[in-house]
């Protein structure tokens, strides 16, 4: 072929952005807006390593620089309470749980409900199931103490049946579960979009081949949809990892009460009570950076295992 | 025309074009005034416009959100948003802006502009807001729970537990006094029926029927012979605990109790499930009344007075003094003088009458001392006390039960509430003139939530009032419990004579 | 049309066995998610008495439309509706321009510089500054207690430009290839090509950009005080969360007058409900593109 001269990679480099200056120009807005709005704030990350004080320099964005730099000393005194450790243990094991109960389900929901024939059953159905992902955990949380409540259908139900009434709510070995039905039932829904979307842009030929060659429902389901949804479920997972330090703040708050502390008192919530009435933003920002740390830190290493076991990754 | 005659037009237009010119000196600066959440839109309020024909200024209003109200002010403020005038800070918030320096002396400012301002705040409260060298920078205005020294009390018993008569008389039941007699109310009606006989919203405290037959109440602190004991180390916590837990571990008590919402509660009072129902107030009676109605019938009923340990003794309600909120000028204030003006202008006493409750004889009448609300006119009135600064707080106690009685059954409500009040001792208590102090405002809120839950954990599951305390101490003293104890036995010391 | 697929179009509309037990199944599942969803709505159309007194299931006693008329016509409820539809349709707009724009390039696995721009946007995604420095920002911008605050909050979603980037990476090679070939730039190629094959993901990333604009609730406590600039959520957030307790870690009544003058549950209801519909109309205008209908691929051969 014509070109065998060696180019070096620096050149190389310089020759494709010349080529693809449009890319670049692409992606201009997106960087400008990022650099404004995401990056600059991020210099106020320190505030997790100071002793933060609103007025230590005289306007608070001078304060910044001009308090006093603990380091560690922030983090350790919330890692020093007594109940930490609980609230610790509680996040992880209520994320674990609610990745591996809810995560499945829209994706299952999802593949069942492509497979009805008819358009407006699907439409339909569609249509209903997110519905209460736009209710409020606080208005949701008041639906389901109606329904679970001592004297609430469920129980109703229960002691009908002959059993004993169960304390949903206020048992810490059920409240857990709770926890995992009540946002399944509000996000199932909503989660499974992106996967009907994904679906959507599936290749029709594959599916038509599939049927010459005489391919049972499930074995269309099992070689041409799952693994057509496996970028997305890829992505997804990779970011419920990067999450997993939020087992639900605003869902946790809302149910909960301090006869189930114990079980479901999570770092967010514990650390809530102790901040109330107190103007500390530096133990705020501390909590959050050892969220975003482990997140970042699970989110690199799925992201590793992904690419290994399927070829597939963000990047 | 002659030249003469032109020049003259010119001279007289020139004329005519500068009056308006100088008129335009008087015209009067848009006031910028922040304050607490409000659930309704301020522009839609007959208080808006009334305010603005009686001050001549026209008002934005900004609101704090409901949530992180404290850290969006301490924010805005630090961070010179620009605000001519703050008001409803609470006491805490107080604190935090004038420790941070931010809040503007007022002292000039209210020499010139601010007479009626100085008539209206309570010698008492002043203190609190003027620092060692006599530099005031916030207005204080005292609550008004009750009357002053010596007045007035009818008025001050709001809520209590409501009792459903008709169903009590299915069992005939009669209304309780004594904490025994409650008791037995409860343990016949439940055995009777199997069902709960006393709700509750989530909570550990019923301050206002159970609570003071153990000498304790919505205080904190109490001063038993001169020494200033919290609610934790007072004698009657660990019986009022113990009660409770007989009630809760008997079924007397709801067991939905830690997750009822105030909702759930009136749910089961009104389908008639439970007999009595805690915290009622009388601004309840409207809403219970249309719940019993649309379950079959609307019943008698009766809010408890006070209980008591026994017969003899008399029942006892604990009012709460203090400075309620504070009104102040940041330092990034554009037109300082003309928010002291309207501030002024807006606590003179019939001009905040004017607002508060309208015009004699139109929205609100006078009969023998007491003031009683005339519909339709005084619904326009439900959220105009947002609109006010300062008022003196004997007066405004007694203006306050116009607004009490906002219909006919809520009125009535109120009266049988307060009907025996005069047989009642008033227990004052003066603590939350301390919420200001440094230690107090940082921890109170989050001391007070951890006694709530574990006394609330411990009522449910029965351990010994007495441990439960003991393990609660240990768990506070990570919270500043220590500090916190100490400034509120200073506060005593340099105090007492309050209690006295 | 050609044998196989009138094979294959007649062998896709027979129903089986599976099939029934999908739809009863699937079916249950609808019907028991909604349920407590009706339970909103009939308390929204109910007289204030039935729902004080727990009597409403799921359908309306005493129904009456007033509570939903009085909702809609309280002034701070329509400027609180008229702020969050500015901010959801600019702020949507914006952010669908900056994610497809950032996604399309990223998703060129020859791109000078992708890894790094990649790990920067994982960065911002994952790590917050939290209250002050965005107060801070937003304030020496002058956006606060402007509706500028409630668009530019939000107006970029690292994981929504992930899933856009993924599905523009799983589009096949053989289209762009022929866009090229024909001397498209590659900002033809996004516009002309590559978007109109989109649909589904255009579709659902515009859908989650609208919802999260119209259920914003934080943009407002942080960066609005201004009366009548208040977003709606922020508006319902806190309408439906003073009703629900009453007294205070203390055990005492908070604020007396506040109590005493509290929204009724059915006026909660029907606040929630009438704060819901708007973004509810909006999906099924977008639903087309999330149904796999019979239509045929794009792509031949």
């Amino acid at each position: 072929m014509a070109n065998t001269k060696k180019v070096s990679a620096g050149r190389k480099k310089l020759l494709y952005v010349r080529k693809n200056y449009d890319l670049y120009l692409l992606l201009v807005p997106t960087l400008v807006f990022i650099a404004i709005f995401n990056l600059v704030p991020l210099w106020g990350l320190q505030i997790a390593f100071r002793d933060y004080k609103l007025m230590a320099g005289g306007t608070p964005w001078r304060s910044i620089w001009a308090s006093k730099w603990v380091g560690l000393n922030i983090i350790s005194k919330v890692f020093g309470k007594s109940e930490f450790t609980r609230a610790l243990r509680n996040t992880l094991v209520i994320s674990a749980m609610k990745i591996v109960f809810t995560f499945p389900l829209p994706i299952v929901f999802a593949i069942f409900l492509n497979e009805v024939r008819s358009n407006g059953f699907q439409k339909g159905l569609q249509l209903i199931v997110y519905l209460p992902h736009f209710l409020s955990w606080v208005v949701v949380s008041g639906l389901f103490v109606s329904l679970l409540n001592s004297m609430g259908p469920v129980n109703k139900l229960i002691t009908s049946l002959g059993g004993a009434k169960i304390r949903f709510l206020m048992d810490n070995s059920w409240f857990r579960t709770i926890l995992i039905v009540s946002e399944a039932w509000k996000e199932i829904g909503w989660s499974s979009i992106i996967y009907f979307a994904a679906i959507a842009g599936l290749d029709m030929e594959c599916y038509e081949a599939a049927i010459v060659d005489g391919a049972s429902r499930f074995q269309k389901m099992w070689y041409i949809t799952l693994p057509g949804l496996l970028p997305t479920v890829v992505l997804m997972l990779i970011i419920r990892m990067g999450n997993i330090m939020d087992a639900g703040f605003s869902q946790i708050f809302a149910m909960y009460n301090p006869t189930v502390y114990e079980s479901a008192d999570i770092i967010g919530t514990y650390v809530y009570r102790l901040g109330l009435g107190k103007l500390d933003f530096s133990t705020g920002t501390a909590v959050g950076v050892f969220n975003s740390i482990i997140g970042l830190v699970l989110v690199l290493l799925s992201n590793v295992f992904a690419k290994r076991a399927t070829g597939k990754s963000i990047w | 025309m002659s030249k003469r005659m032109v020049a003259l037009l010119l001279a007289a237009l020139l004329v005519i074009s500068a009056i308006p010119a100088l008129a335009a000196d008087a015209d009067k600066p848009t006031l910028k005034i922040l304050t607490y959440y409000l659930a309704f839109d301020p522009y839609e309020q007959p208080a808006y416009g009334i305010e603005e024909e009686m001050t001549g200024y026209k008002v934005e209003w900004y609101t704090l959100p409901s949530d992180n109200a404290d850290q969006t002010l301490m924010l805005q403020i630090a961070g010179g948003e620009q605000y001519d005038l703050m008001l409803r800070l609470s006491p805490a918030q107080y604190s935090e802006l004038h420790q941070a320096g931010l809040l503007l002396p007022l002292n000039d400012l209210l020499d010139a502009n601010g007479n009626y301002i100085k008539e209206a705040v309570d010698a008492t409260a002043w203190p609190t807001s003027t620092d060692e060298n006599g530099v005031i920078d916030g207005i204080p205005q005292e609550g008004f729970n009750g009357p002053k020294e010596g007045g007035d009390p009818y008025g001050v018993l709001k809520t209590s537990i409501a009792m459903n008569m008709d169903l009590a008389a299915e069992y005939n039941l009669e209304q309780p006094t004594t904490i025994e007699e409650f008791y037995n109310c409860c343990k016949v009606y439940t055995e009777a029926t199997g069902k709960p006989a006393f709700t509750m919203g989530k909570g550990a405290w019923e301050t206002q029927t159970i609570m003071p037959a153990f000498d304790m109440s919505g205080a904190l602190w109490y001063n038993r012979d001169g020494v200033f004991t919290h609610r934790l180390n007072t004698e009657g916590m660990t019986e009022y605990l113990a009660f409770m837990q007989k009630l809760y571990a008997e079924g007397l008590l709801d067991n939905d109790m830690p997750i009822n919402t105030n909702a759930d509660a009136k749910e089961k009072f009104t389908n008639g499930t439970a007999l009595f129902y805690a915290t009622a107030g009388f601004w309840d009676a409207d809403a219970l009344n249309s719940a019993f109605e649309a379950t079959g019938s609307v019943p008698q009923i009766n809010f408890l007075g006070s209980l008591t340990k026994s017969a003899e003794e008399q029942p006892v309600v604990y009012v709460s003094y203090g400075v309620n909120n504070y009104t102040a000028i940041p330092w990034s204030a554009e037109h300082p003088e003309d928010a002291m003006i309207w501030a002024n202008t807006v606590s003179e006493f019939d001009n905040f009458r004017k607002i508060y409750i309208g015009t004699e004889g139109e929205t609100y009448s006078l009969v023998d001392g007491q003031y009683w609300p005339i519909f339709p006119g005084f619904s326009d009135y439900t959220n105009s006390d947002k609109f006010t600064v300062v008022i003196d707080s004997a007066l405004g106690f007694i203006m306050w039960q116009a607004r009490a009685r906002k219909t006919e059954a809520i009125g009535a409500a109120y009266a049988q509430l307060n009907e025996h009040v005069y047989d009642y001792r008033i227990e004052s208590y003066y603590e939350s003139y301390a919420a200001a102090i440094p230690a107090i405002k940082d921890n109170e809120a989050a001391i007070n939530t951890m006694i709530n839950d574990e006394l609330l954990i411990a009522i449910t599951n029965g351990t010994d009032p007495a441990t439960a305390i003991a393990d609660l101490e240990t768990k506070l003293e990570e919270e500043n419990w220590t500090e916190y104890c100490e400034a509120y036995q200073a506060w005593f010391e340099a105090n007492k004579f309050m209690y006295e | 049309m050609s044998k196989t697929r009138k094979k294959a179009q007649s062998y896709l509309t027979r129903r089986t066995a599976f099939d029934y037990i999908d739809m009863v199944v699937l079916s249950l599942f609808g019907v028991m998610i909604l349920l407590p969803v009706l339970q909103v709505v009939a308390k929204a159309f109910s007289g204030e008495g039935p729902v004080i007194a727990g009597l409403v299931t799921f359908w309306p006693i005493g129904f009456q439309t007033d509570t939903i008329g009085y909702v809609v016509k309280k002034g701070e409820f329509l400027k609180a509706f008229q702020t969050s539809v500015i901010a959801t349709v600019a702020g949507t707009t914006l952010s669908m321009f900056l994610t497809v724009t950032s996604a399309y390039p990223l998703s060129k696995p020859t791109l000078v510089g992708r890894k790094f721009i990649l790990y920067v946007f994982v960065f911002i995604m994952l790590f917050h500054a939290g209250m002050v420095p965005n107060y801070l920002l937003f304030r020496s911008l002058g956006l606060t207690n402007t509706i500028w605050a409630l668009i530019f909050s939000g107006a970029f979603s690292v994981f929504n430009m992930f899933i856009v980037k993924n599905y523009f990476e799983a589009l096949p090679e053989s289209v762009e290839e022929a866009a090229r070939i024909d001397g498209a730039s590659n900002i033809r190629t996004l516009v002309s090509v590559i978007l109109p094959m989109s649909m589904p993901v255009v579709a659902t990333v515009t859908l989650y950009y609208a919802v999260g604009f119209w259920n914003n609730y934080m943009a407002g406590v942080l960066y609005i005080t201004k009366a009548d600039l208040k977003p709606l959520q922020q508006y319902l957030y806190d309408l439906v969360r003073q009703a629900l307790d009453t007294t205070d870690a203390a055990g005492n009544i908070k604020d007396i007058d506040s109590t005493m003058n509290l929204t009724g549950e059915s006026v909660r209801a029907a606040t929630i409900v009438v704060s819901t519909v708007p973004i509810l109309i909006v999906y099924p205008f977008l639903q087309k593109y999330f149904v796999k209908g019979m239509t045929i691929g794009s792509v031949k051969g």
